[in-house]
């Protein structure tokens, strides 16, 4: 009986092992030698968050980054494949720097990009610069990332609170009007937002009525809105992101406050306005990016993100997508220019280049002495449940104002740059 | 003035979501002995089970369903493990509880997932109050009327009816309860169930303030903890009356200085203790030796 036992399984793995044998000499010869020739791959690593407030944002901009990466597929960049090496930062400064050494010590990776939190992007930046490896900040506003914070190893995509403010600031003053009360995150960004709003205020002859700093985390916001209240602003202008906008919007909708002043975000990211929904829409927003803008680059860009992403959570690319792609794409491009994956190469190829098909209505300049990426910033208006077009129609374009004219002078940002890496 | 009321009612508010929540957890403390620390998780449940449940449901049938559910889960844990801490040393139920909320912490991460979720307050409160003299959302209101009612049905049952004199029986001599031929076990099991019903409530009426993340559970756990310890353990008007304080005091901070309103609750038992050691309205409790 054992014998027999013994002897059936014995064929048994016998006739599996041939099968696996004549996969292997079939088509599997060819696969292995092909794979021997190839070149290693480019890896680049993306710290982004998975995690923590920025979460639905970190996965937006990976949506992005992969279509850029899907570009690259067909020819790879210097011959070599792609190579994208996710880590989740978890929205925390600590986190990200950790996982950024580690993708450059232990996975020997030069490029790194990703990115939602200001403060992560320091952290983050701070590691590249020390290792000598390229830092393209993805996602993240705060004016320290280009400014007293900024490396020779680092580059940042979307724009400066100070391109925010200066295209809003002015059209708010006029249209809603000059008394203004700041939410402001406590935090790099935040403070960004606010700062800024101030220098608005004071060079159009606003007061500022109240300001009150919100902590990370914030979910209660009944406090702040009383006292927002009690202060009777015109406009409410709001530096807060991320599931703690969210929470804001929830409850300005359910102490009606948006009905006694106008809500001003300063920096409305798609992900929370998709979150809070139709109905509690309201307000006049900047905005770095939306899939609105009616130029023929979006247009297709929106067409190919729907045809990769079917089954998106968000129907629709937001301007974490967008960044997240032309981040990655450059990146990619300029290693190309280079024609090697040295960093100091790389720094050089991106370092005052002009990029045409940029996904605005103007082409991106990349500063070489503060290594900020000067493109258009947006106002829009929330629409009105009724005159929303489709379920993801939320914007109205109001103005928009060229990068050129509203990024901060050398003189406002006196930014002296480390010497090349190696 | 209206700003300073408004901020007062704000208080009263959140100070008694804060007591529902305490008195779940003294309730478990006080009659089993046992420093329930899955308290914190039960109430994140309720929250997510209300998130869910209030787009098939609303809100009224989420409010009863869902903290039903979370009495399911708490009535299975007891069964299940907690009650074999009982009558040991109180540091045994605390690693058990403690253990497991991290455990059903993931359980949440699994199911809902890592990022959190904003949740609307239901449609028919929407919007504010002005009253000329003060100014608050209408959810809230609703919600401090559910409240107060929860703890007055609550204070009822444990003072007016026989059943609740039995649980403060077993609480105080639990021996001379099973003398008398009461089933001690299964009542302790049900009390269990109550407290843990308390979590979920107070997570179904809380998510739309607080929104639902995975850490909530957490978040609320050590608040309860010091109102507990603050009113003094076991004592039931302790409890609300010390959740009324963490909860005004919290709110007025952020008049002044936003960033001091977290450590507040700490400051306030830190001095509280000096002067009473037992807490507000303590007695000599059943953590003592």
């Amino acid at each position: 009986m054992g014998k027999k036992l013994s002897k059936k399984i014995s064929r048994r793995t016998f006739l599996k092992g041939a099968v696996a044998s004549a996969a292997l000499l079939g088509p599997g010869i060819p696969y292995i030698a092909k794979k021997a020739v190839a070149a290693e791959p480019l890896y680049v690593g993306v710290v982004s968050p998975a995690s923590g407030n920025y979460a639905d944002h970190g996965m937006m901009e990976r949506m992005g980054m992969q279509m850029a990466a899907d570009e690259f597929k067909a020819k790879g960049v210097l011959g070599r494949p792609i190579k994208l090496l996710v880590e989740d930062d978890e929205t925390d400064p600590a986190v990200g720097a950790r996982k950024a050494r580690r993708l450059i010590e232990v996975d020997k990776v030069k490029f790194l990009i990703g990115g939602v939190s200001s403060s992560v992007a320091v952290s983050v930046g701070e590691v590249a610069q020390r290792y000598g490896a390229l830092f393209i900040a993805s996602n993240q506003n705060s004016d320290t990332i280009t400014g007293e914070k900024a490396h020779r190893c680092v580059f940042r995509v979307p724009p400066d609170m100070a391109m925010a403010l200066r295209t809003l600031g002015p059209y708010i003053i006029e249209k809603v009007g000059k008394k203004w009360y700041f939410f402001t995150h406590d935090y790099e960004w935040g403070w960004s937002g606010t700062r800024w709003g101030k220098k608005v205020l004071e060079k159009y002859g606003g007061t500022e009525v109240g300001e009150s700093k919100v902590p990370l985390n914030t979910r209660d916001f009944s406090s702040f809105l009383i006292k927002a209240r009690a202060a009777k602003p015109d406009a409410l202008v709001i530096t807060v992101g991320g599931i703690d906008r969210a929470a804001l919007i929830e409850q300005m909708f359910e102490f009606g406050i948006y009905k006694e002043m106008t809500p001003v975000e300063t920096l409305y990211d798609y992900e929370d306005v998709w979150a809070a929904g139709a109905e509690k829409n309201f307000g006049i927003h900047g905005t770095e990016w939306f899939h609105g803008i009616d130029i023929p680059a979006v247009k297709e860009f929106v067409t190919k993100y729907k045809k990769r992403w079917p089954a998106a959570l968000i129907p629709v690319p937001t301007q974490d997508t967008a960044n997240g792609y032309i981040g990655l794409r450059e990146l990619l491009r300029a290693i190309e220019r280079a024609g090697k994956d040295d960093v100091t190469a790389v720094i050089k190829a991106l370092e005052g280049h002009t990029v045409t098909d940029s996904l605005k209505n103007d082409p991106i300049y990349i500063r070489e002495w503060d290594h900020q990426f000067i493109w258009a910033f947006y106002v829009v208006r929330s629409k009105k449940p009724s005159e929303m077009k489709d379920r993801a129609d939320f914007f109205e374009l109001l103005k928009w104002s060229p990068g050129k004219e509203v990024a901060r002078t050398k003189e406002e940002n006196p930014v002296k740059l480390e010497p090349y890496p190696g | 003035m209206t700003e300073f009321l408004s901020f007062a009612v704000n208080g009263l508010v959140l100070g008694l979501i804060f007591a529902v929540v305490a008195l779940g957890f003294t309730l478990i403390l006080g009659v089993m002995q046992v420093i329930n620390f899955t308290h914190g998780i039960l109430f994140a449940f309720g929250a997510y089970f209300a998130f869910t449940l209030q787009r098939f449901v609303g809100f009224w049938w989420a409010l009863i369903i869902a903290p039903i559910f979370v009495g399911l889960i708490g009535l299975i844990l007891e069964r299940l493990v907690i009650h074999r801490t009982y009558g040991g040393n109180p540091l045994f139920g605390l690693l058990l509880t403690f253990g497991l909320a991290t455990a059903l912490e993931e359980v949440i991460r699994m199911i809902w997932g890592k990022p959190g979720y904003s949740v609307a307050a239901p449609r028919f409160v929407a919007g504010s109050l002005d009253l000329g003299f003060m100014f608050y959302s209408k959810y809230r209101l609703l919600l401090a009327a559910l409240t107060i009612i929860i703890i007055l049905l609550v204070w009822l049952f444990l003072e007016k009816t026989s059943y609740g004199a039995i649980i403060k029986a077993g609480a105080s001599d639990s021996e001379m309860v099973m003398a008398l031929g009461k089933n001690l076990p299964r009542m302790r099991t049900f009390v269990f169930a109550i407290g843990s019903i308390l979590a979920g409530v107070a997570g179904v009426i809380a998510a739309p303030i607080w929104s639902v993340r995975p850490t909530m559970g957490t978040a609320i756990l050590m608040p309860a903890f010091v109102i507990v310890v603050l009113g003094g353990i076991g004592s039931f008007w302790g409890s609300v009356i010390a959740g009324l304080i963490v909860g005004m005091s919290t709110s007025i901070s952020v008049m002044f200085w936003a960033r001091i309103s977290d450590i507040i609750p700490y400051v306030l038992m830190a001095i509280i203790l000096l002067f009473r050691p037992r807490g507000l309205m303590g007695e000599k409790s059943v953590l003592e030796v």
